[in-house]
């Protein structure tokens, strides 16, 4: 097989007036988990129907293993595609669901019943055959789905946010079990989501879109600690970034005398500096001023609001300069709205973004 | 019905017994009255109706005419069912399922049939069908299929609306080419309205007398065409049997109709 | 498997989305707007170089200025009293429970069922001097003579709203099922009297249905040709009529040209006013 199982070159697609994708080019090795992470409206849906050949891209072009798509209907594609609900035939059992893929490719009838029965077992629904899609629960008919997906042997398999009908205990599981699936079979799996914690845990890499183009390609990790915009950085989860000015003796930041000596190689001008939760400490005496302390740049701040979140005290943090961000307290620490606090923030951790013009780090979301 | 409380204070039985009675006896008067004439030993209409006899019915169905006409008159209510169909169906799925900049212009185009003055049609199909070469069975089933296609498209149309897109998208992708996935996915969910759309054109073709005036021949007429010219010469029981064969049919066309939503909807 | 269906070739022709439409509107077309269409010509051109002699000839005939009433008027009257026994029939199948509900729409629905000659042939047995009608009114004493009901503008009338009824009752009852009724109680709990919330809140909501129905009975009044045939006197006969005499009796195709014209105007201009009403009610 093949090592490219996708190969996307420059992207185009408009509706109407609204270019919804603008030149996205992207390759997914064979196997690969992917997850296409945005908000709605950033051309990640978009892009799988190009994919799937539900959609012809205005431009560019879409290869699967060698082979250009242009002008191949999806009948033709051999891939397989998971949609978010209600996707099965409701004129059809389960079997009858799962057979049709391989009724459509012409398979005998006792291969057929062979195949249904492997695919009912590997979604633990050994039994169901029988069953009416009404009469099944709503995880229990994704499963069906995913079976009915898979049981041809696609060379793809695209899942369009398959599990955002379902509830969250349930999600949990069926992510599990997704992953599962995709480590059992090797499949390449293409997987839109707009649940960050769903894409950083399932995957092998993950694309952030934003406003019809790939904002960041990268591992989970990566695109975690290592965002390359201010976008990615926020829409993958909590943060606290300082506003500053970078030249070629450090960063200054308001309130502090002499340069933060980080940065000389990064950009210039006007910048963020980005820590993840995990990665600040909070202490109960805060500094009167901002100072640097040892590795690690000492600030105070004014606690805004304290929800506890499980495992941690989430709190909402405006420093002196006007910044606001998300910081982690353990939850046994007694904190609440109107405290002034000390946040401790390690220089080597840090992240350097410049500001642009549209992207703004808006300071977590309530 | 909890929340409906303008529902549960019903009408008071005065306005029952001075409204509704009435306007009950009104539409349903016309279709039960012939049916006791259809048996009445009298020669003329009067009412009410002396004695008892299958006579009427006897005659008529003597008749060559009689057969050959509702022979007639089944094969053109057949033939343009299927037309209609054919063309209606097609369109139906289409108009319920595709949103296109000239969509309402052609659901208007389909439906202005059904109230251009029956007339109109009749005089201009018999000028054109015969140009055409359509004769007989040719030119009625052409003409009620014209009649009837509306009615299936208007079904059609509204049971494809309630088919999920995705169910197609999914078919596609799973192998079915759009033919495939047409007859095998689109046709069957849409079943419902399908069925209506073929029973009312049946009906209509079946009732159909003005058109059918025009385009049907001294040897082939169907079973209204026939009423007509005997209602409009010299009327005896005959006309009120056949009435009541016509009737019959339609009742059965009804209860088919009313059976197969009662048991869908089970 | 991987390779079973795989043999796709690049730039394939595709049929448009809209291919289902295109071979009824050929058939359309061919066999009801052609034909439809010639008629209307013959205006133009019976005889040769007609012009508009035929339209001036027709609009200046009184024969055909008094069909034109005569339709118009029974489309009228027709359409008003199918209007206002049509709402209040579906105002009462609305409020009743769930069997005379069942009940009263059947029997709405029971006349669309039943053949229009059918139906008419039965208003001629109902209402002819030794028909049900007169037998009961002697034998209620109300009258000593039959009267005669038959061939009259009462007999005519009545056969069209009782044929034509179901086209408000089922529009209206359509509209009102999707009425909220909480809207009521809200009006009322403003300080509005049931008959106020009725015509201000009620009626209003549930218009649409009416409009639309009362279009399209309208519409096919004008277009009637059965009925008043077996049931109306010689004051009641509409343009149909006339149109049907030019061809097969006067043999005049010019003037049954220029008739159809005017007639199919009428419905396509009522059917232009009324369109989303009646797309909303009965085209979903």
């Amino acid at each position: 097989m093949n090592t490219k199982a996708i190969s996307l070159a420059k992207i185009v697609k408009t509706y109407g007036s609204q270019k919804v994708l603008h030149g996205v080019d992207l390759d997914v090795a064979a196997g690969e988990f992917v997850s296409m992470l945005g908000p709605s409206g950033s051309g990640k849906t978009t892009l799988l129907k190009i994919i799937a050949g539900f959609e012809d891209p205005d431009s560019g072009d879409v290869s699967i293993g060698d082979r250009s798509m242009a002008g191949v209907p999806p009948e033709h594609r051999n891939i397989g595609v998971v949609f978010q609900n209600y996707s099965l035939f409701p004129h059809m059992d389960v079997a009858t669901n799962i057979g049709f893929p391989l009724r459509m490719r012409k398979v005998s009838r006792n291969e057929q019943q062979k195949q249904v029965e492997r695919v009912l077992s590997l979604v633990a629904l050994d039994g169901y055959g029988k069953r009416m899609p009404n009469q099944l629960s709503g995880g229990q008919q994704q499963r069906v789905a995913i079976a009915r997906a898979i049981v041809f042997e696609p060379d793809i398999l695209l899942m369009d946010e398959p599990l955002g009908a379902l509830d969250r205990r349930l999600r949990g599981d069926m992510q599990l079990e997704i992953k599962a699936l995709h480590e059992r079979l090797g499949i390449t799996i293409v997987y839109v989501t707009h649940d960050q914690d769903e894409a950083l845990s399932m995957s092998d890499r993950v694309v952030v879109f934003n406003r019809g183009g790939i904002e960041q390609v990268g591992t989970p990790s990566d695109v975690y600690r290592h965002p390359s915009t201010l976008f990615v950085a926020d829409f993958l989860g909590d943060s606290l970034a300082l506003t500053g000015k970078a030249g070629v003796d450090g960063v200054q930041i308001p309130g502090l005398a002499t340069p933060v000596p980080i940065g000389s190689s990064g950009p210039h001008g006007d910048v963020k500096l980005l820590w993840r939760p995990d990665q600040v400490e909070v202490v109960s005496d805060a500094p009167d001023a901002a100072a640097l302390d040892g590795g690690r740049l000492a600030v105070r701040a004014n606690v805004l609001t304290a929800a506890y979140a499980g495992t941690a005290l989430r709190l909402r943090v405006e420093i002196p300069g006007g910044d606001i961000g998300i910081v982690a307290a353990p939850d046994r620490a007694s904190i609440s709205a109107g405290e002034t606090i000390g946040l401790m923030l390690p220089l080597d951790q840090v992240t350097i973004l410049p500001v642009s013009q549209n992207t703004r780090l808006s300071g977590g979301k309530s | 019905m909890s929340s409906s409380n303008i529902r549960e204070r019903r009408l008071s039985a005065a306005t029952r017994a001075v409204f509704l009675v009435p306007v009950v006896i009104l539409l349903l008067a016309p279709s039960f009255v012939i049916l006791p004439m259809s048996f009445s030993e009298s020669r003329v209409l009067s009412w009410p109706p002396r004695g008892f006899t299958f006579d009427w019915y006897a005659t008529l169905f003597a008749s060559g005419q009689w057969g050959a006409s509702a022979q007639h008159s089944v094969e053109v209510a057949l033939v343009s069912t299927a037309i209609a169909l054919l063309l209606g169906v097609p369109a139906g799925v289409t108009l319920g399922l595709k949103n296109w900049r000239f969509r309402d212009m052609t659901l208007a185009l389909i439906v202005i049939p059904l109230v251009i003055p029956t007339i109109v049609l009749a005089i201009g199909m018999y000028k054109i069908y015969g140009w055409l070469g359509l004769h007989d069975m040719l030119g009625l089933a052409a003409a009620h299929a014209m009649i009837g296609v509306p009615l299936v498209v208007i079904t059609t149309m509204s049971s494809a609306r309630q088919i999920n897109p995705v169910l197609l998208l999914a078919a596609r992708s799973l192998g079915a080419s759009r033919a495939k996935t047409f007859f095998l996915v689109t046709l069957p969910l849409a079943r419902g309205g399908i069925i209506s759309g073929a029973i009312f054109a049946f009906v209509s073709s079946w009732d159909e007398v003005v058109i059918a005036n025009f385009l049907s021949s001294p040897t082939y007429r169907t079973v209204p065409v026939q009423m007509w010219a005997q209602i409009t010469e010299r009327v005896d029981p005959t006309v009120a049997a056949m009435a009541s064969v016509l009737f019959a049919v339609s009742m059965a066309m009804m209860v088919a109709l009313t059976a197969l939503r009662w048991r869908q909807s089970q | 498997m991987t390779n079973a269906m795989t043999g796709g070739v690049g730039g394939r022709f595709r049929l448009p989305e809209t291919i289902g439409v295109w071979p009824l509107l050929l058939a359309l077309a061919l066999l009801l707007f052609l034909p439809a269409a010639s008629i209307i010509s013959n205006s133009f051109t019976e005889p040769e170089d007609a012009g508009f002699s035929n339209f001036a000839r027709i609009l200046s005939d009184p024969t055909f200025g008094r069909f034109a009433y005569n339709t118009v008027r029974i489309a009228l009257i027709v359409s008003f009293f199918t209007g206002l026994i049509g709402y209040f029939y579906a105002y009462a199948v609305y409020k009743s429970g769930p069997t005379m509900r069942a009940f009263l729409l059947t029997c709405a629905l029971l006349p669309l069922w039943t053949s229009l000659l059918v139906r008419s042939f039965a208003w001629t047995v109902i209402l002819r001097d030794t028909g049900i009608l007169n037998w009961l009114l002697i034998w209620a004493g109300i009258v000593d003579q039959p009267i005669g009901m038959l061939r009259t503008s009462f007999a005519v009338t009545l056969g069209m709203i009782q044929i034509l009824l179901p086209f408000t009752i089922l529009p209206v009852y359509a509209s009102m099922t999707k009425f909220d009724p909480t809207l009521l109680s809200a009006a009322r709990s403003l300080g509005a009297s049931p008959a106020r919330s009725f015509w201000h809140v009620f009626f209003p909501a549930t218009q649409v249905g009416l409009v639309a129905g009362l279009m399209l009975v309208f519409v096919l009044s004008l277009g009637y040709y059965i009925t008043p045939v077996l049931l109306g006197g010689p004051r009641d006969q509409p343009v149909a009529v006339l149109i049907d005499a030019q061809v097969t009796t006067q043999l005049d195709w010019g003037a049954a040209g220029a008739m159809s014209a005017v007639v199919t105007a009428a419905v396509l201009l009522m059917l232009a006013v009324g369109w989303r009403s009646i797309k909303k009610i009965f085209l979903v």
